[in-house]
C-alpha cells in the first residue's frame, strides 16, 4: 500500500449514498478534531501562505517528529488530498491526470496533490494552490513515489527533495505488534535501524539548510514520550470499544479522533485531545451507550478508508444490524507508533517510520494484526477493500484474506477504487456487503 | 565461429533459459533475476549463476491461487515457477529488492512454504539493493553485499577471496564490453543486427557459462554480418521488461527494425564496467547501487539523459513504449518523456496497459503497422 493512500485524512468527506451521519451521535472529541483541524490551517495560512514561512510538503509515512521539533510546518499529503475531495475537485484532478497523459492504472490518491500543482491553476486549487514548499520528503517504498515527488519537485523549480531509502526486512517475526514497542531492535533489524538512523541525521541537516531553522534535540525528546503517552491512552480506548457490548462510537468518529491526533502526534494537545476521546468513549460504555441499537453482526473494514463515502460504513445498520467496528486507524497510534527508548530517541524515530506500511499490508504481519483485532473485538466477518488503481495497497491481500478464513472470519473482498467516485457503484457494493452478512456472517 | 553460427548458439541458449546447466561439474547453483544481483559475486564463489527468466507461454494457475493479478507478469510467472519446482535445480534463489514487486514475492515465498509445507523450492534471499546515490545507502549496500558474500561462502563451504572477485569483475567488464559492441551493431546504416536478435543475444547471457558466451559475442563480432535487409524504420523500444523476443519480433515483422531499446531485458542493462581499481567489494556495491540498470534507479532525470542519448546515438526514428497493464511506475515518465520527444520532432506511440501473456496481437499489429508507414511516409517526403 503506498505510504500516502495508508492514512485516513483527519476529516471525512461527505457521506454518499449511505446513512448521513446522527450529529446527535457525534462525540463532542469528534467536533473538537474537525475544529483543530480549521485552527491548524488557520495556522497554517498565517503562517506560510501569509507570513510567507518555510515549510515542508511531506508523505504519510514520513518522520514528521524531526520537522515538528524544528518547528516546521508539515503539509501531509493526505490531508491535501483529504482537502481536495472534500471540495469535490478529485475528479478534476484525475481529469487532469489524463489530460496530461498519465494511463489508468497509476496511484491515485496520492497524485492529487501533485496535479493540483501541475495544473497550475490558482483559481481552482483549493487555498489557492500549495506555494512552494522549502522540502519535499518521502519514503521510497513503491516504486511510484520517487517520480511523484521527482516530478513535483521539479514542477516548484527544483526544490530540495529527501527521498528516505526504504531499506526490506529480511525475516517477518510473528505477531509484530507484542515486540515493535519495547524490542524493536530485534524485530526491525539492526542494520536497518542503524542505516535509518544515519538517513535521518541526513535529514536534519537538509531539513535545517533548506528552512535555516535548527532541530531542537530538548524538544524532539519530549514530543517522542508525548507520543508515546498518546498511543496508549488510544490503547485504553482500543480497548474499551473491543470490549464494549453494543459498540459505543462509530468508525467515523473513530478515524477523526485517532487520525487528527495521529497528525499533531508530539504535540500536548494530541494527548489531551485524546484523554477528552478517552473519558467520552468511556462514558458511554459506562452507560451502556451503542450508536446502532439494534447491533447484531459486527464487521471489520480492511484496508484503505472509503474516503468520498463515509457512510457506506453506517449503511447496513438499520436493515442488518451490522456495524463496522474497526478499522486500521482505530488503533494503529497505540500498536504501531509507539517506541519506547532509554537514551536514542533517533533511534527510536528510526524503528518508527523504517517498515510502518510494511506492518499493515505484509502477510503475516497484516493478518496477524488483524486476526488478533478480530478476536478482540468479537467481529464476525471482515469487508476488505482491495483498491483499483494502487496495487501497493493492494498486494498480499489475497494470502490475508486467506489466513482471515482459516482463523474462522469469513471476508468479502471488494474490488473498488479508493478514492475515485466515479468508479463506485454504490448499488452494486451494498448488495455485495448485504449477501455477504447474510449468506455468509449471519449463517456462519 | 562465423557470425552466423555464433548467432545460433545465442539463439539456442536463449530457448533454454532458466534452465540446469548442462556443464560438467557439480557445482552449486545460484538462480537469480534480473541485472540487479551482482553475478560476479556468485562467480567470485565459485558457484554456477542462472538467470531465471518469466514466461508468458505459460499459465500460472498454481501461483494465482496466491498472488493477486495486479502483479507485473514477469513477478507472477517467476513465482509459479518455482513454487511448482521449475527451478529446483537451485541450491539457492537470490532475489534483489529492485522492485516492489520482487520484494513482494520474497515475501509471499516464505509465507507459501508455510501454507504449503509440501512444496519444495529453494531457499530464497533477499539481497535488498537499495539505489539513491548517496554516501549512506553506499554504506548500507556495502554492508548488504558483505551479507551476500557470507551467505554465498556458507553455500560453497569456502572463504571468497579478494583475487577471486576482481578476477570475476574482470570477466564481467569484458562480457559487457563485447555486449557493446554487438549492441553498436545496431546502430549502423544499414544496421547489421536486428533488435529481436540483440534481445536475444543480451537475455542468452544468463544461460551460459561467461566463456562460452564471450566465444560467441567474439564470434558474432568477427565478421561482417549480414545488414538487415531493406531500409526498415529505425525504432526504440521503451518501457516494460521483454521476456521474450515476441513482441520485438511483432514490431520487425511491420517493417521496422529495433535499433534501441530502454528497458530492463535490453540494452539498458549495459552500463559500463565495474572500476577495477581500488577495492573490488566497495566498487562492486558502488557500480549495482548506482549504475544498475532497475525502475528504483534514482533520480529519474538521470534516466531520462540517458533516454536520450541512446536515441541519439542510435539513430531512431520513433520510439515505442510498451507498457503493462497494472503498471504503476513508467507511466509516470511517460507525459515528460513524450514532451522531450516532441521538442526534438520524433514520433511516439504509446501502447500502455498490455498484457504480459496475451497482449492482443492484432490490435498491436495495427497500431504498430501504422505507426511505422506513417514514419515511413514522413521519411518518403522529406
Amino acid at each position: 500500500m503506498s505510504a500516502t493512500s495508508s492514512a485516513a485524512p483527519a476529516a471525512s468527506a461527505a457521506p454518499k449514498g449511505g446513512k448521513e451521519n446522527k450529529g446527535a451521535e457525534r462525540l463532542r472529541a469528534t467536533l473538537r478534531a474537525n475544529e483543530r483541524q480549521r485552527e491548524w490551517f488557520s495556522g497554517f495560512r498565517q503562517r506560510v501562505l501569509e507570513g510567507g514561512e518555510p515549510y515542508v510538503i511531506a508523505g504519510a509515512v514520513s518522520p514528521h517528529e524531526i520537522l515538528h521539533a524544528m518547528d516546521v510546518p508539515v503539509l501531509a499529503t493526505p490531508w491535501y488530498s483529504a482537502v481536495i475531495a472534500a471540495k469535490q475537485l478529485s475528479p478534476h484532478y484525475f481529469n487532469v491526470m489524463d489530460q496530461l497523459g498519465y494511463h489508468a492504472s497509476l496511484p491515485r490518491y496520492e497524485s492529487l496533490p501533485l496535479m493540483s500543482t501541475l495544473a497550475d491553476d490558482p483559481e481552482t486549487a483549493p487555498y489557492g494552490g500549495l506555494p512552494k514548499p522549502a522540502l519535499l520528503l518521502d519514503r521510497l517504498r513503491g516504486e511510484s513515489a520517487q517520480r511523484v515527488y521527482g516530478q513535483w519537485s521539479k514542477a516548484f523549480g527544483g526544490v530540495p527533495l529527501f527521498s528516505l531509502d526504504c531499506s526490506s526486512q529480511t525475516r517477518l517475526k510473528p505477531d509484530w505488534f507484542r515486540y515493535n514497542q519495547h524490542d524493536w531492535e530485534d524485530l526491525y533489524e539492526t542494520h536497518r535501524l542503524d542505516f535509518q538512523v544515519e538517513q535521518l541525521k541526513d535529514l536534519i541537516r537538509i531539513a535545517e539548510m533548506a528552512t535555516h531553522r535548527s532541530f531542537d534535540y530538548a524538544k524532539f525528546v519530549t514530543q517522542m514520550h508525548r507520543i508515546n503517552r498518546a498511543g496508549e491512552i488510544v490503547a485504553e480506548v482500543r480497548d474499551l470499544i473491543a470490549k464494549a457490548r453494543p459498540c459505543p462510537v462509530p468508525l467515523t468518529d473513530q478515524l477523526n479522533n485517532v487520525m487528527a491526533a495521529t497528525w499533531h502526534r508530539g504535540s500536548q494537545w494530541a494527548v489531551d485531545h485524546l484523554s477528552q476521546y478517552r473519558d467520552e468513549v468511556k462514558q458511554r460504555v459506562d452507560e451502556g451507550f451503542g450508536f446502532c441499537p439494534n447491533e447484531r453482526v459486527r464487521l471489520l473494514w480492511v484496508g484503505n478508508g472509503l474516503w468520498f463515502n463515509t457512510g457506506f460504513y453506517r449503511a447496513f445498520e438499520e436493515s442488518h444490524g451490522a456495524i463496522f467496528v474497526w478499522s486500521m486507524y482505530t488503533n494503529f497510534f497505540s500498536d504501531g507508533y509507539r517506541k519506547y527508548f532509554k537514551d536514542d530517541p533517533l533511534r527510536a524515530l528510526a524503528a518508527r517510520h523504517v517498515t510502518m506500511n510494511e506492518l499493515l499490508h505484509l502477510p503475516p504481519w497484516m493478518s496477524d494484526w488483524i486476526i488478533h483485532q478480530a478476536q478482540a473485538f468479537g467481529a464476525q466477518g471482515a469487508v476488505m477493500l482491495t483498491p483499483i488503481g494502487d496495487r501497493l495497497s493492494a498486494y498480499g491481500n489475497l494470502l490475508t484474506k486467506k489466513a482471515l478464513e482459516r482463523a474462522g472470519i469469513p471476508v468479502l473482498q471488494i474490488v473498488a477504487s479508493a478514492v475515485d467516485a466515479r468508479l463506485w457503484d454504490n448499488e452494486k457494493m451494498t448488495r455485495l456487503v448485504q449477501d455477504f452478512i447474510e449468506q455468509r456472517v449471519v449463517k456462519s | 565461429m562465423t557470425p552466423a553460427d555464433a548467432l545460433a548458439t545465442l539463439r539456442q541458449a536463449y530457448a533454454h533459459r532458466a534452465a540446469a546447466p548442462t556443464a560438467p561439474g557439480a557445482r552449486c547453483v545460484v538462480g537469480y533475476v534480473t541485472h540487479n544481483v551482482p553475478v560476479e559475486l556468485i562467480r567470485a564463489a565459485g558457484l554456477e549463476p542462472v538467470q531465471l527468466v518469466g514466461s508468458p507461454d505459460h499459465a500460472t494457475p498454481t501461483g494465482d491461487a496466491y498472488m493477486e493479478n495486479i502483479f507485473d507478469g514477469a513477478v507472477r510467472s517467476v513465482f509459479d515457477r518455482i513454487i511448482t519446482g521449475a527451478f529446483n535445480f537451485c541450491d539457492l534463489i537470490i532475489l534483489p529488492r529492485t522492485s516492489e514487486g520482487w520484494l513482494e514475492l520474497y515475501y509471499i515465498l516464505a509465507e507459501v512454504r508455510k501454507w504449503e509445507p509440501s512444496w519444495k523450492f529453494p531457499d530464497i534471499y533477499l539481497f535488498d539493493l537499495l539505489q539513491t546515490p548517496y554516501w549512506t545507502t553506499g554504506r548500507y549496500v556495502r554492508g548488504r553485499i558483505d551479507d551476500l558474500r557470507a551467505r554465498l561462502e556458507q553455500l560453497s563451504g569456502a572463504p571468497m577471496t579478494d583475487d577471486a572477485l576482481r578476477a570475476a569483475i574482470a570477466q564481467a567488464n569484458r562480457t559487457r564490453g563485447l555486449q557493446g559492441a554487438v549492441d553498436a551493431l545496431r546502430h549502423g546504416a544499414p544496421p547489421k543486427l536486428s533488435g529481436t536478435d540483440a534481445l536475444t543475444v543480451f537475455g542468452a547471457q544468463g544461460a551460459m557459462p561467461p566463456a562460452e558466451y564471450q566465444a560467441a559475442l567474439e564470434g558474432l563480432l568477427s565478421g561482417e554480418p549480414p545488414p538487415v535487409a531493406g531500409t526498415p524504420v529505425r525504432l526504440m523500444v521503451k518501457g516494460s521488461p521483454h521476456d521474450t523476443t515476441r513482441f520485438y519480433a511483432l514490431v520487425e515483422s511491420c517493417g521496422a527494425v529495433i535499433v534501441a531499446d530502454d528497458h530492463e531485458t535490453g540494452a539498458r542493462q549495459l552500463n559500463g564496467p565495474v572500476e577495477e581499481e581500488g577495492d573490488p567489494w566497495d566498487s562492486l556495491a558502488f557500480y549495482y547501487q548506482t549504475r544498475s540498470f532497475s525502475p528504483r534507479s534514482y533520480p529519474q532525470s538521470e534516466q531520462d539523459e540517458r533516454f536520450l542519448h541512446d536515441l541519439a546515438t542510435s539513430g531512431a526514428e520513433g520510439v515505442i513504449f510498451f507498457i503493462e497493464e497494472h503498471d504503476d511506475t513508467f507511466g509516470w515518465d511517460y507525459p515528460d518523456q513524450k514532451k522531450a520527444l516532441d521538442a526534438r520532432g520524433i514520433p511516439s506511440l504509446y501502447l500502455p496497459l498490455q498484457s504480459y501473456r496475451s497482449p492482443d496481437e492484432a490490435a498491436l499489429r495495427t497500431a504498430i503497422g501504422h505507426f511505422i508507414a506513417a514514419l515511413a511516409g514522413a521519411r518518403g517526403r522529406s
